[in-house]
């Protein structure tokens, strides 16, 4: 009866083989480099494989972002539930501020107090990209129609299973799009971590500014663009399945 | 049963409920009716306790609400909404199997409670059942309301103008339908509308609300005999002799033979007596066919039956 849209699901499909071939296929890749830069000796950046950086860049942007997900989702449930009005006045401005702190400014700070490496990046990934998924959050619970939850409360279901049942579903549209951009945003600024050590896809760009090897820049700076238009591109597809399977009169009708 | 005793509710400064003392009768249909804003929204609602009372107490069989659990009171009482407020990302069927659900039913049960439901109202489970509520019509989403209202045998059911969204035809057909149902179903009905005639229509006893305060609760006949004041007298309007005749169906006063009477005009078993009336002013005709549902000829009714119902007490 409800016909699936399967478009952004082939966009998806086509940017992750081309990342994939990018990645998996060194003779390719380097073939693809020669092309670009063919008076340069070093083609590909030799300290560590793509397979390897991607799953290093991969990780810093996926721990960053789950915890931003799990503090940012909880938080915003939290600013919407009834009488916690000043809790989600107090938790906005805090969200708000920490976006304005650059990355670079929060990597700065951090590595006095954590170190080098792997932390002090994912921290400051985690502070980045929590406003977006706690405004969309909220913004997305506040949107639920009043009068489904006040039929929800007058059926007999009880606070937590509305929020699971009706609230969180309602709202996940709006709730993955906030992911989306605070995944994609996390996916681009990893790269910095390759100053403090972190390694990642970030590796080559710096070692190709250092060494001027534009090759090994070019390596790191199209998987990393690769890899956050594949991730971008995978939210889009589930968003809107989502937004197929809680339709509303508006989208629906026409 | 369900009593109101001293009740009253304050937001703020408005006091919405003033002083309420009522009881609503143990399957009997109770509508609550009164000007916009007269509290009848905030009484309905104390009942199962989305509003709790500033003052008094609510019983409901007995005990007093504010004892109970507010699940278990709730899951107990069937619940329409005024806005319908259908679950838009589940399906019909699945909106219709909510409250079994939660009484933790096997799926075999609710899977045949739910098509019994839906052909209790008039939809056809296996083409609703599957359906989003964004794909409905307006009564049909009422429709759905009123069958997961009733989808667990609640022997309570509170209606906050269900039939409020949609035209006037389809308004009619859903009253006489939900009349039908409840004079199988004989549930304890609390009724809110601000439609004097629906409430005339539907009600067993009728208690009359204004700015918080129960006017009048009487038997629709006494309302409309024996206002006991100027305002319920108003209220009902001057044309009481005929609000009284839409409590009449023309199933129970017609005659089963089909004269010679025109076969263009005529009126559904199903109408009022109210309606055929108007029928006959409307084609000069003093006796006019009577056909149900699908057109086909079942009697015919006059101008001496309506006469004989209007002489007679009660329906
Ligand atoms: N949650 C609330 N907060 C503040 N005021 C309220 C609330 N609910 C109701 N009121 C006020 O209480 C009064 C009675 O409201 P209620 O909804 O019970 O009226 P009603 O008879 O159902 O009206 P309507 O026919 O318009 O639905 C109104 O003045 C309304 O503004
Ligand atoms: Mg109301």
């Amino acid at each position: 009866m409800r016909r699936r849209n399967l478009g952004p699901w082939a966009v998806f499909g086509a940017l992750s083989a081309v990342f994939l071939v990018m990645t998996l296929d060194r003779s390719a890749l380097a073939a693809f480099l020669s092309a670009l830069f063919p008076r340069e000796g070093e083609l590909l950046y030799p300290r560590a494989s793509l397979v390897v950086l991607v799953g290093e860049h991969l990780s810093l942007a996926a721990i960053s972002s789950l915890l931003a997900a799990a503090v940012g989702i909880g938080a915003g449930v939290l600013a919407t539930r009834p009488g916690l009005e000043t809790f989600a006045s107090a938790a906005g401005r805090l969200a708000a501020v920490a976006q304005t702190v650059p990355p670079a400014a929060v990597l700065a700070l951090a590595v006095p107090a954590v170190g080098f490496g792997f932390a002090p990046t994912v921290a400051a990934l985690f502070l980045y990209s929590i406003l977006p998924i706690f405004r969309n959050t909220m913004s997305g619970l506040a949107g639920v129609d009043g009068e489904v939850v006040d039929a929800a409360r007058g059926l007999g279901m009880g606070r937590a299973r509305i929020l699971r049942t009706v609230e969180l579903p309602l709202a996940a549209p709006v709730i993955v799009a906030g992911l989306r951009t605070a995944v994609v945003v996390n996916i681009g600024t990893a790269t910095v971590g390759a100053t403090i050590g972190a390694g990642g896809l970030g590796a080559p760009i710096v070692s190709g500014l250092v060494n001027q090897n534009p090759a090994y820049l070019t390596e790191g700076a199209v998987a990393v663009a690769l890899l956050a238009l594949a991730v971008d591109s995978l939210f889009a597809a589930v968003g809107k399945s989502l937004a197929t399977a809680a339709p509303d009169r508006a989208e629906g009708s026409i | 049963m369900i009593r109101f005793e001293g009740v009253s509710r304050k937001f703020g400064e408005v006091l919405a409920v003033d002083g309420l003392d009522l009881e609503v009768f143990d399957r009997e249909l109770c509508v609550l009716v009164g000007p916009s804003g007269s509290g009848k929204s905030t009484v309905l609602r104390m009942v199962n306790r989305l509003v709790e009372p500033s003052e008094g107490l609510v019983f409901v069989d007995g005990r007093e609400v504010g004892s109970l659990k507010v699940e278990t009171l709730r899951l107990g009482i069937g619940y329409v909404i005024q806005g319908v407020g259908l679950f838009p990302h589940l399906t019909v069927a699945a909106n219709v199997a909510v409250v079994p659900e939660l009484l933790g039913w096997p799926k075999g049960r609710i899977a045949r409670r739910v098509g019994d439901m839906l052909e209790l109202v008039g939809l056809d489970p296996g083409r609703y059942g599957r359906r989003f509520p964004f794909e409905l019509s307006g009564g049909e989403a009422q429709r759905v309301g009123v069958a997961r209202a009733l989808a667990s045998d609640p022997p309570i059911l509170l209606m906050d103008e269900p039939f409020s969204a949609v035209d006037p035809v389809n308004r009619l057909r859903l009253q006489t339908e939900f009349l039908a149902i409840q004079r199988t179903l004989r549930k304890t009905v609390v009724f809110v509308t601000h439609d004097v005639d629906e409430a005339i229509r539907l009600a067993d006893r009728v208690a009359v609300l204004k700015s918080g305060r129960l006017i009048q609760y009487d038997v629709p006949e006494t309302l409309l005999e024996r206002p006991n004041s100027p305002f319920i007298a108003d209220f009902v309007g001057a044309d009481r002799a005929l609000k009284r005749l839409s409590r009449f169906t023309v199933r129970d006063w017609m005659q089963p033979t089909a004269g010679t009477t025109d076969a263009a005009i005529a009126v559904d078993l199903d109408a009022s007596l109210r309606d055929a009336l108007s029928t006959m002013l409307g084609s000069r005709a003093r006796t006019i066919r009577v056909h149900d549902r699908d057109h086909r000829p079942a009697g015919e009714i006059g101008l001496q039956d309506i006469e004989r119902a209007a002489e007679c007490g009660t329906r």
